[in-house]
């Protein structure tokens, strides 16, 4: 029958042959459509959302130059190996069969990271609406797959090309880049499952809701000491045996089976061609599942169920003694309200201080030192002034205007004068960091074995010169404020500083720090001078005397900027006026 | 004659080319209540941060319980402010709210404690004031709001949609709040869609449209002109005379042709 001779009701439109035969498409390519066109709405949003989002982007382009560093010893390393290969050498590219599998269990890990964090939300709710959870995970986990994509084949198509050209065969390359994309592909389907996994429970429990922030300040703590002191490596000895036992190694028999001379099993690769087949779609099915368990959830308020029902002072049993402690202690009734209040919001979103913890990376180095040699070094105590007051800094003052959220309205035209509101956010700010500063430095101290009068020295210091960054620090913040709340992750924002801010304060207050150090102590006029030396690109280099002079020129210009920044901060809160 | 609590001669307020309040005169009495309508976009609450102090005006003046909002450290003690996304700390609980702002006001402790567990009272929210604020409805933290700005008993009072999203028995406690306090000498200047809100409670109307004021009377006047203008003898109401008045404005200003 054509098409002329059946009825209007069936030729026409969606009906007749043309409705049965789209339902008889197999359901699964209707699902990988619909699959495709979240993922493709979902990168279509990011591309336009991570400009606009500094700390994202600037970890983003972070994690990218980590990768771009590491491609060209990389390539001439896979090159010499690829020569030595074709001399006879297989013992040459043993290391493949290794990378692979790990690099499989990285990939799941990634999965899961993504799977926990913001990719593993759809854009909106509403879209749970229109299409079922496992439709929705389809098309997010391809996401994931493409952020993995580009962090992890650059790499791999490096390795193989530096590969094929040393073995003189373009071959490598072909069989690493189709191992690549199974492993991406493999990982990513079960890794991101995992994740939702993990986000499915949190939500659903209220002490792993409450610990939070704190289990991923710990984990990333975790991390990054273990890369820079090396405790990696005996991970990896102990995951490497248990790991190349598994199908898992099978990847790297993949990837090296196009190449000549290497020795990889034809079977084991098929093998990892049917792991991966076997994987992809049971993960991706475990994946609708895992979705459903962690978007289909009432998320556990923040305060806890149980203790939403408790009057706040039970919760917080020194509040009425933080509120009488700072009546006492501040000339204003507004004064101690904006101290009280910045006390409280950190002590129960913590996660507003997170990126203050981020200078203590650059400190693992220092820890690493510590736990081999069992010496503090003497320059410890003013390491920790240091970045004492850097935290006091950055925590609310260097963001006097922005602390206040949706509530800056009422501040504004409330009786409080920007006097108390900067005093206030000061001593929100000193009272914690500036005692705990003090014992630390002081503790460090003891611990270089320094003298009585250098701990006294120290320890007034570091009251002192984290009171004074806490207020240098708004009257930088007063003048390039960040009003909008940064999202550090799908569910939380925090009042973070601009980037501007963030820039003059540090800039600020290193000059400050290391010209008082300058000042007090010789051996830091060595020690920086030693420094510029070995890493200041010009040919110029100051001397310690004329580090001493630049010290005695930018360490007053800091102490002036100090009264004048709450002035400033002041000021500006009195006439600042909203948009 | 009394001064008139807010007056406003000529304020206007530019962004770039865009004008979102031209030429805005105003005169209200004393222990009033104005209902200032328009729509999306109007130029409600641009005129409500001018009158507040958080907007300065590109030209003219205005006085709020004879203060010049010029002079914001004066003005303050005598307004209180509900935006229209209520301005409190989702970390805090209500009643930790409403004792910072107490604080924010210099209210002595003891008074600011009898007066917040009075307003809890009176809104229904003493049962949840030490809850946090994270876990409020939209309506509740509209509550803890309006509160806030009511709390240092100011002469005037500015509410940016304060019934919006509060359900009936709370719309109807709002309401009941704000001819309370009318009745207590205060001046209540409301933004709000909710038209018979204003009809039920507003002495004065003005009606807002693309930033200039293109009505002013009492609700029943606003009303007969509407009747008046549709010809009908059938009974007109607030909100026929709001539809019959914005759109007579939008069709003038679709005729101008060009803006500023």
């Amino acid at each position: 029958m054509s098409a002329n001779d059946r009825p209007a009701s069936e030729s026409a439109g969606d009906g007749g042959e043309g409705r049965r035969h789209r339902q008889d498409r197999p359901a699964i390519a209707a699902r990988l459509t619909v699959a495709r066109r979240i993922a493709a709405s979902a990168i279509r949003r990011n591309a336009r959302k991570i400009p606009e989002q500094d700390v994202y982007l600037a970890s983003l382009l972070v994690g990218m130059l980590g990768v771009l560093v590491v491609l060209p010893p990389l390539f001439l390393g896979t090159r010499e190996a690829g020569a030595a290969l074709a001399d006879g050498d297989a013992s040459a590219v043993s290391l493949a069969w290794h990378a692979a599998a790990l690099g499989w269990l990285g990939m799941v890990a990634y999965g899961a990271l993504l799977g926990v964090g913001s990719e593993g939300e759809p854009d909106q709710p509403a879209l749970l609406a229109v299409r079922p959870a496992e439709d929705v995970v389809l098309g997010l986990a391809a996401v994931a797959g493409c952020w993995g994509a580009l962090f992890a084949l650059p790499p791999v198509a490096v390795a193989y090309a530096g590969l094929s050209i040393g073995l003189g065969s373009p071959l490598p390359l072909a069989g690493g880049l189709v191992a690549g994309l199974a492993v991406l592909a493999s990982a990513t389907a079960v890794g991101y499952p995992i994740g939702l996994a993990i986000k499915g429970s949190v939500r659903r429990s209220p002490w792993l809701e409450r610990a939070k922030p704190l289990l991923a300040v710990g984990l990333a703590l975790a991390y990054f000491t273990a890369i820079f002191t090396g405790a990696i490596g005996p991970l990896f000895a102990v995951l490497g045996p248990a790991v190349m036992a598994s199908p898992v190694a099978w990847f790297g028999d993949l990837a090296m089976v196009t190449t000549p001379g290497a020795g990889a099993s034809p079977l084991a690769a098929a093998g990892a061609l049917a792991v991966a087949g076997l994987l992809v779609p049971a993960g991706l099915a475990l994946g609708g599942r895992t979705a459903s368990y962690a978007w289909y959830v009432d998320p556990v308020q923040p305060a806890g169920a149980e203790e939403a029902a408790e009057p706040s002072e039970d919760r917080l049993a020194v509040g009425p003694t933080l509120d009488r402690a700072l009546a006492a202690v501040t000339p204003t009734r507004s004064m101690a309200g904006v101290a009280g209040v910045a006390l409280r919001r950190a002590y129960r979103e913590p996660i507003q201080l997170l990126f203050a913890a981020v200078p203590l990376l650059g400190a693992i180095p220092l820890f690493e030192q510590l736990l081999s040699t069992g010496a503090v070094p003497w320059w410890t105590p003013w390491a920790v002034v240091a970045y004492g007051a850097w935290v006091a800094g950055t925590t609310f003052p260097l963001n006097v205007l922005g602390v206040q959220g949706a509530v800056l309205p009422a501040v504004l035209v409330s009786r409080a004068r920007g006097r108390d509101v900067v005093a206030g956010t000061v001593l929100g700010a000193a009272a914690v960091v500036a005692p705990v500063t003090a014992l630390l430095a002081v503790g460090a101290g003891m611990a270089a074995g320094r003298s009585t009068t250098a701990l006294a020295a120290v320890g007034i210091a570091g009251l002192v010169v984290v009171t004074a960054a806490a207020v240098l620090a708004t009257g930088i913040g007063a003048l390039a404020p960040r009003l909008e709340p940064l999202e550090i992750s799908a569910e939380r924002t925090a009042p973070l500083p601009s980037k501007t801010a963030y820039a003059a304060f540090s800039t600020a207050l290193i000059a400050g720090v290391l010209g008082a150090a300058t000042l007090a102590e010789p051996r830091v006029r060595l020690l920086i001078a030693l420094l510029l030396e070995r890493y200041l690109p010009t040919g110029w280099v100051p001397t310690p005397a004329q580090l001493e002079t630049g010290a005695q020129l930018a360490v007053p210009l800091v102490l002036l900027a100090i009264p004048i920044s709450f002035v400033v901060a002041a000021g500006r809160i009195d006439r600042y006026r909203l948009s | 004659m009394t001064e008139p609590a807010v007056r406003a001669d000529g304020l206007t307020k530019h962004y770039g080319e865009d004008r979102a309040v031209q030429d805005l005169d105003l005169a209200i009495e004393p222990g009033t209540v104005y209902g200032f309508l328009g729509p999306n976009g109007a130029g409600k609450t641009t005129t409500m941060r001018l009158l507040t102090s958080l907007t300065r005006p590109t030209a003219g003046t205005a006085t709020v319980g004879g203060v010049s909002i010029a002079d914001r450290r004066a003005l303050t003690a005598r307004i209180g402010y509900l935006p229209h996304d209520p301005p409190v700390h989702g970390e805090l609980t209500g009643r930790e709210q409403l004792q910072y702002v107490a604080r924010l006001q210099e209210l002595p402790p003891d008074a600011a404690a009898a007066r917040i567990d009075e307003l809890l009272q009176r809104f229904g929210l003493a049962g949840d004031a030490d809850r946090r604020i994270s876990g409020y409805s939209e309506g509740m933290r509209k509550k803890v709001g309006v509160i806030a700005a009511v709390l240092h008993d100011p002469e005037v009072v500015f509410l940016d949609e304060p019934t919006s999203g509060l359900d009936p028995r709370a719309a109807r406690v709002m309401r009941e709040t704000i001819a309370d306090l009318a009745d207590r000498s205060m001046t209540v200047f409301l933004s709000t869609h909710i038209l018979p809100v204003v009809e039920d409670l507003a002495d004065g109307v003005g009606v807002i449209h693309d930033g200039r004021l293109v009505a002013e009377g009492s609700p029943a006047e606003l009303t007969r002109r509407a009747e008046a203008a549709a010809g009908s003898e059938d009974a007109a109401d607030l909100e026929t005379a709001f539809i019959q008045l914005t759109t007579e404005e939008t069709e003038r200003v679709s005729e101008r042709p060009a803006r500023v």
